[in-house]
């Protein structure tokens, strides 16, 4: 235990948060801190996000992944304060939902080849499966896009992922909008799992301690 | 077919051990610190070699000290 730490993210100065997360104030930013020993993994240096978000606060988060010491953290709300107090002015309110769509996996249908000419056929037809599969996931994806101010699209193997940047005050209208397309919507072995809201990593800027910031 | 959903709230995530619930965490785990490339060799448009590359970007001290980033 080193006594030291981590940045969870910035906020107003004047922000109120449980412990064991202290506010650190440097001018109108309060740089959110929690002792590392009490957040050593990115899993839990993400709770604790969640549970800073969680009480409405405005709020620009930290990658989970990336522990910033408090004095990094300070410096950046020294030297970057007019960013974030633009970013904490967009951000208030505002949450990121995640609709991530997914498709089986092919793999096992491969394995029952045997010959490789037939094998190379059936991987071309597979090939031209995901495109489709891809192309119709992101139709859908396109159809909520007018339920965000932003959003980042993320392709993957066996599926796409797209973040919302969404008003926390429009959740359930949103979620009824997202459940009334998908409820219409012909898509095959095409699952969606939608989750949030979560603090809005996505819309600002990962960084290292040296460079900064923002959306 | 209409299309199969799921919601979850961010603590019902964080505590499930669905696939794609623990899939969507875990790309919040690695955002901003992974770069993550890919590369397919195709021939007459059949993939045949898959080659993935995921890059952890971290301070050495951050790695010295927590074993991973």
């Amino acid at each position: 235990m080193t006594g030291q730490r981590l940045v969870l993210g910035w906020a107003h100065s004047d922000v109120h948060c449980l412990a064991p997360i202290a506010v650190r104030k440097v001018g109108p930013i309060g740089v959110l801190l929690v002792p590392e020993h009490a957040a050593g993994t990115a899993r839990t240096r993400l709770q604790h996000q969640l549970r800073c978000f969680e009480t409405g606060m405005a709020f620009v988060p930290t990658a989970p992944a990336e522990p910033v010491p408090e004095k990094d953290g300070a410096r950046i709300a020294q030297s970057r304060q007019k960013q974030l107090a633009e970013a904490l002015v967009a951000l208030d309110g505002m949450g990121q939902l995640t609709l991530s769509m997914t498709w089986a996996s092919p793999v096992q249908r491969l394995h029952n080849r045997t010959c490789g000419r037939d094998w190379l056929h059936h991987r071309k037809d597979l090939h031209a499966e995901a495109d489709h599969r891809s192309r119709t996931a992101l139709t859908f994806l396109d159809l909520l896009e007018n339920l965000s101010q932003a959003s980042r699209t993320r392709q993957q193997n066996q599926g796409v992922e797209r973040d919302l940047l969404v008003s926390g005050a429009r959740m359930n209208s949103i979620r009824q909008r997202i459940q009334k397309h998908a409820a219409t919507f012909e898509a095959g072995d095409l699952s969606l799992t939608v989750t949030g809201l979560w603090p809005p990593f996505s819309f600002v800027q990962s960084f290292s301690c040296n460079n900064g910031v923002i959306i | 077919m209409a299309l199969e959903m799921q919601m979850a709230t961010p603590s019902d995530a964080l505590a499930s051990s669905d696939a794609r619930l623990v899939d969507v965490v875990d790309g919040l785990l690695r955002h901003g610190v992974v770069i993550r490339g890919e590369v397919w060799l195709t021939v007459a448009d059949v993939e045949l070699v898959f080659l993935g590359l995921d890059l952890v970007l971290a301070a050495p001290d951050t790695i010295r000290r927590t074993g991973a980033a």
